[in-house]
């Protein structure tokens, strides 16, 4: 051991009360005349002090390490939700004019749609037996009367569309300039079911067999311009 | 935080109520960014500064050091300002950051030396690190306990101590901020 070990004993055993009277006494007047004695109990006494504060540091700082971590991670959880609210809005935006046109199919279809709702031109059909009106198709888009036929469609229950029914569409051969013309059907995507070739001069065409499920649809000359809405739904 | 009384704020502080602390960090971390942005070329970082000075804020307020001389939150930036020009100073010595620059509201010496044994401790063994941490306790626990605790013999504790604190000894004086910061 050497000096400086030897009086860091002699100093824990005088400050923890463990020397005798005789040897408390010694010590003490060692301090008045050593000056490295002093300075080692001077360097003990100010360690353990700043060692306890230091420790008492450490805990505080962890604690507020921990409060801070915990409110950074809150905020960046804020900041993430509220950038993809951000990136969301145009997406969502994207997405409702999807859905919308796709559910309203072209613009020309939906203005016809409006037209027609407004005069009521509705097919309607009883789950079993369904009528089918047939419409004459001017150049005002608008059905001019609706003609109830006999004929009679089944429904399939199940699929919930006319499995052999037919529609008849009529239209005017003297609005029509052309000899021939496509006759065209169109769901509400505006996507094609059919599309053939027709004589203007007979007037109608009969959609045998096919199957249509509920809803709207769109028929038409192509080339001659006359259109009109059919719609299809359960009674 | 104007919103609430300040009184009551730093007892909720010290206390290291949580939420009020959430508050705290909210209320002052941007300009504390700031403060420390002014010093960037010394890559001190605004986390570090702000979270030494929020411990040193409610170790003074334990300790009834603050004497509500300027608000809470003047004080608050007065100690950050303090411990952004030590974390330089510390960092780097050779900086032009002279001790004359650092602000004296707070007790600023006690604060040094904690950093300096913090630093120097961590390059110590667990064994000494162990046992002064035992020995330098709330309790002061003896060093029979001591060895009693960590089954060694007394003899073994005793110089064990001895040649740890002759170790931190060594290591705290050969810092160059060592004589500034403790003499």
């Amino acid at each position: 051991m050497d000096a400086f070990e030897n009086n860091i004993y002699a100093i824990e055993r005088y400050l923890t009360g463990k020397m005798d009277s005789d040897e408390n006494a010694a010590f003490e007047k060692r301090l008045q005349s050593d000056q490295q004695l002093n300075d080692d109990l001077s360097f003990f006494k100010n360690t353990e002090e700043i060692w306890k504060q230091s420790r008492e540091y450490d805990e505080v700082n962890k604690e507020i390490g921990k409060v801070i971590a915990l409110h950074r991670k809150a905020r960046r959880t804020r900041k993430i939700r509220l950038i993809a609210a951000i990136v969301s809005i145009p997406i969502l935006i994207t997405v409702f004019f999807i859905v919308f046109q796709r559910n309203n199919g072209p613009d020309e279809f939906v203005q016809d749609f409006d037209e027609i709702t407004l005069d009521n031109p509705e097919i309607i059909y009883s789950p079993y037996k369904a009528h089918i009106d047939s419409f004459n198709i001017d150049a005002n888009h608008i059905v001019s009367e609706k003609m109830p036929i006999s004929n009679i469609a089944s429904l399939d229950k199940r699929k919930n569309y006319i499995s052999r029914g037919f529609v008849k569409i009529q239209w005017d051969p003297d609005r029509v300039d052309l000899t021939t013309d496509f006759l065209y059907l169109k769901n509400k995507q505006g996507v094609d079911i059919f599309l053939v070739e027709v004589n203007i001069s007979e007037n109608h065409y009969m959609l045998n067999s096919i199957d249509l499920e509920s809803g709207r649809y769109m028929c038409g000359l192509k080339n001659s311009g006359l259109k009109s809405i059919l719609i299809l739904r359960n009674h | 935080m104007n919103r609430f009384d300040e009184n009551e704020i730093i007892d909720q502080i010290r206390n290291l109520d949580n939420k009020t602390i959430a508050l705290f960090y909210s209320s002052y971390y941007p300009k504390v960014k700031k403060l420390v942005k002014s010093y960037s070329r010394y890559e001190i970082q605004a986390d570090d500064v702000f979270q030494e000075s929020l411990t040193k804020l409610i170790m003074n307020l334990k300790a009834e050091k603050f004497m509500k001389k300027s608000s809470l939150g003047t004080y608050f930036l007065s100690i950050c300002r303090f411990t952004t020009l030590n974390m330089i100073r510390t960092k780097k010595p050779e900086s032009d950051i002279s001790k004359f620059q650092i602000p004296d509201i707070v007790e600023s010496n006690s604060y040094e030396q904690i950093q300096l044994l913090r630093s120097v401790k961590s390059k110590m063994n667990r064994n000494c690190i162990e046992i002064l941490d035992l020995r330098f306790s709330e309790n002061s626990v003896s060093l029979e306990e001591i060895a009693r605790e960590i089954d060694i013999s007394y003899d073994n504790a005793r110089q064990r101590f001895a040649r740890c604190l002759k170790r931190l000894k060594a290591e705290l004086i050969s810092h160059p901020l060592y004589n500034e910061y403790f003499c």
